[in-house]
């Protein structure tokens, strides 16, 4: 049989380099072939070299892209008339791959209109359809709304609804998942590779998690700077890797730490009572504005040197109870207790106390971090208080910090010059630096990649065994926890859910939300 | 680093009009306020090298006693602008709600004359002289360095590294001061630039209408001024501190262009 897609030794070049280099594979009709590969792999750059929309600087540099037998060249009328009914694409940033100025419903017919000869009223019931079988509910209507009135991953969906509507041979999807929680990720997968099965649609799929590979795809192929390492079908390839790069791939999916005794029942170092935050949603114009509830009537204790790990899917106020806990955000009933003594209304010199002991790692190490610092003075600025610390010793511990982080020598860069996993241990060190007793990891390790990530895990676990601090660790992703929690507490719609030791509820989850969260968690399979 | 071309060529051409400000400081070829009604519009020549005027003043050495004049108002002006406008920036852009409110909306209504108007006004009240238009031009400039200030600040205050730094206890001050004003630098460089500009052809325009630097004293906007009437007799009483203006402000405006590249710490690495 005619393989749908046939890639045969392609090279991409930007400039000089080569992005990809010798790539060949094929996918049959019905197939899904997932590229796996870190960030700089070359993974992006083929799928974008099968559809023709190379980025400016990137150039196919040899071998050929057979679709259905026919070959593809750059910039042809054959493949613009197969970009919709032949290949789809869905990229990654459901964010902005949905035109804000135009109602969903007629982004939708675009294609429609474009590759069939539908009536108006076809259309409008073929679209209707197909929102309806990607889950959006009254779909009818919901065809007049905007893209901004829908969530990340109903975006997603929408997107794949009107890229499946022209029922293209091949569906190419670029990394569909990585911007959206765990919860919904797994929603939108299950999805694609439904429809997949349903239409006969050969899957190409873009991914860094090889969690994603061992569900949804047959065929893998392992990229790593722009040449294959490995390929096969998908669960041996994952079971029994055979190159040494696959191997370190698997191994960085998450596993199980040993269990520690629980924390004794020592005084509770940060102590969370009834706390509510809320925010006034946009009200109308005449209308009294309506309280939404972030954070509703949470109570949380966590002990000096316990690891808390703090779950919940995007909306589950799990990020905002953590900035609550350290006064980032004002909470608007309940209390904060720090090491037994009240902080909620605390400030000015009276907070600095809570202030010097508590630190925060946030998600995202390219915003969190002043991009006009050096990472020298951004780890020695906390030194600056309380004050005394003269200059040089305070430079003298930054380094010191630094080179703890793995880091030595890098002190006089800017951000920009480092990597997401070396910006994310700037701030790591920068949390550190003053010892802290209390840090709260917002997403720390969920914009990095599979291996990077397992490595800042490692910085992570290895610093707070040494320094024991407690540590509440905000994240969507249960296999993420299993690493590196003592505790678990669930978080949903501003409430705890379920709350207890690390084992006990990952092995037996008492609440639904929490059994969802741990279907969807994509662990090391066999384990 | 690179040469840059628009550090060059800028740097040339204000080195240029700073050196000649400099020599006038300590050495002009004449006195450039004395009249000598016997060698009026003299063409130019050895002993004067861009002629007189209408009262036999020495053309160059007014020239190079403008080059003072138009200089100092232009920087103390802009100078003044932009500490009034970042400090209303700053102060509304950080701490929101009231303050800016009401400081948005004085801001706009500021904003709204043109600022010539706004300086034409207050020298009326004033009366023409140096220090005024340094203050009129200052109070009608700043509104405008207000809002792009403003602006940068709301977008940099909601990161995160300034939510970080509220996590390590530094006090409001430090972290606007620290982490948010340097973020101001680029847009601020540019229109700096832009203002001294607008500055130098505000102050001509102010002479013009007899409001500003008051004679006898020489600023290249009152030479162009007053050479207005002599166009076709002698051209060059008016081409002179034309050259002059243009190339000052096109040295600015270069030079300004080159230190928001350097200022970025993206190209300076």
């Amino acid at each position: 049989m005619t393989p749908v897609l046939e890639v045969h030794r392609l090279s991409i070049a930007a400039g000089a380099r080569r992005v990809v280099q010798d790539l060949s594979f094929r996918i049959a009709p019905g197939e899904a072939l997932a590229l796996v590969g870190e960030s700089g792999s070359g993974k992006s750059a083929t799928a974008r070299a099968v559809i023709g929309l190379l980025p400016p600087g990137l150039a196919r540099d040899g071998g050929a892209i057979r679709f259905e037998g026919a070959a593809l060249a750059p910039g042809s009328a054959v493949l613009r008339r197969l970009r919709g009914p032949g290949i789809g694409m869905v990229f990654q940033e459901p964010m902005t791959s949905l035109n804000p100025a135009h109602r969903i419903g007629a982004q939708m017919e675009e294609g429609l209109a474009l590759h069939t000869s539908l009536s108006r009223s076809g259309r409008r019931d073929a679209c209707i359809a197909m929102l309806e079988r990607v889950g959006i509910a009254d779909p009818a209507s919901r065809l007049n709304a905007f893209p901004h009135e829908f969530s990340g991953g109903m975006r997603q969906r929408i997107m794949l609804a009107s890229v499946m509507l022209l029922r293209p041979r091949l569906l190419i999807a670029d990394e569909p998942t990585t911007a959206l929680d765990t919860l919904t990720q797994a929603e939108v997968m299950d999805l694609i590779s439904g429809l997949a099965r349903e239409h006969g649609t050969a899957l190409l799929l873009i991914t860094h998690d090889l969690g994603l590979v061992a569900r949804y795809a047959d065929q893998a192929l392992v990229m790593q700077e722009g040449r294959m390492v490995e390929a096969g079908p998908a669960a041996p390839l994952l079971d029994t890797p055979r190159e040494a790069y696959t191997r370190a791939l698997v191994d960085a999916l998450p596993r199980r730490g040993p269990a520690r005794p629980a924390a004794a029942a020592s005084a509770p170092l940060i102590e969370v009572r009834s706390l509510s935050v809320t925010y006034p949603k946009r009200g109308a114009l005449f209308r009294r504005a309506e309280i939404f509830r972030a954070v509703d009537d949470v109570s949380l204790t966590i002990h000096p040197g316990e690891v808390v790990a703090l779950v919940g899917g995007s909306g589950s106020g799990k990020t905002t109870l953590g900035r609550a806990m350290l006064r980032l955000v004002p909470s608007s009933a309940g209390q904060l207790l720090f090491r037994g003594q009240e902080v909620t209304h605390r400030s000015g010199p009276a907070l600095l106390d809570f202030r010097l002991a508590c630190q925060i790692i946030f998600q995202d190490p390219y915003s969190s971090l002043d991009p006009r610092m050096r990472v020298r003075d951004i780890v020695a600025e906390p030194l600056r208080l309380p004050a005394g610390l003269p200059m040089d010793e305070r430079y003298r511990r930054a380094e010191a910090m630094l080179e703890e982080v793995g880091l030595g020598g890098l002190g006089a860069r800017f951000p920009h010059a480092l990597s997401g996993g070396q910006r994310q241990r700037v701030a790591i060190a920068r949390a550190l630096v003053r010892n802290p007793a209390f840090v709260v990891a917002d997403e720390a390790v969920s914009a990095l990649d599979a291996t990077v990530r397992k490595q800042v895990l490692a910085l992570l676990r290895e610093q707070q065994r040494r320094r024991g601090f407690a540590c509440l660790f905000v994240t969507h992703d249960l296999g993420v926890v299993e690493e590196i929690a003592d505790r678990i507490v669930v978080m949903q719609h501003g409430c705890i859910v379920e709350s207890g030791p690390r084992d006990a509820v990952l092995d037996a989850p008492a609440h639904d939300y929490t059994r969802a969260l741990l279907a969807a968690a994509l662990r090391r399979p066999g384990v | 680093m690179r040469l840059r071309p628009n550090l060059l060529i800028g740097g040339t051409l204000l080195g240029f009009v700073f050196a000649v400000a400099a020599t006038a400081l300590v050495w002009t070829p004449y006195d450039p306020v004395r009249i000598n009604l016997r060698r009026r519009l003299v063409p130019p020549s050895a002993d004067y090298w861009l002629g007189t005027d209408e009262f036999g003043r020495d053309v160059a050495s007014r020239l190079m006693e403008g080059a003072v004049t138009s200089l100092t108002v232009a920087a103390a002006t802009v100078v003044m602008a932009l500490v009034l406008g970042m400090a209303i920036g700053l102060a509304g852009g950080f701490l929101r709600g009231w303050t800016d409110r009401i400081l948005g909306a004085v801001n706009d209504t500021l904003l709204a004359f043109p600022g010539i108007l706004l300086a034409l006004g207050l020298l009326a009240v004033l009366g023409p002289s140096r220090w005024g238009i340094v203050l009129a031009l200052g109070l009608a400039y700043a509104p405008s360095v207000a809002r792009v200030v403003r602006g940068s600040v709301l977008s940099i205050r909601e990161r995160e590294f300034v939510e970080a730094s509220r996590a390590l206890g530094n006090s409001e001050g430090y972290t606007l001061l620290r982490h948010v004003l340097p973020h101001t630098a680029a847009p601020v460089t540019v229109l700096a630039t832009s203002l001294f500009g607008w500055v130098i052809l505000a102050e001509s325009a102010l002479s013009f209408l007899g409001l500003g630097v008051p004679p006898p004293a020489a600023t290249w906007g009152n030479m162009l001024a007053s050479a207005r009437p002599f166009m076709g007799d002698a051209p060059l009483l008016s081409i002179a501190p034309g050259v002059m203006i243009a190339t000052c402000l096109l040295g600015v405006n270069l030079l300004g262009d080159a230190l928001r590249d350097l200022l970025d710490p993206r190209d300076g690495a």
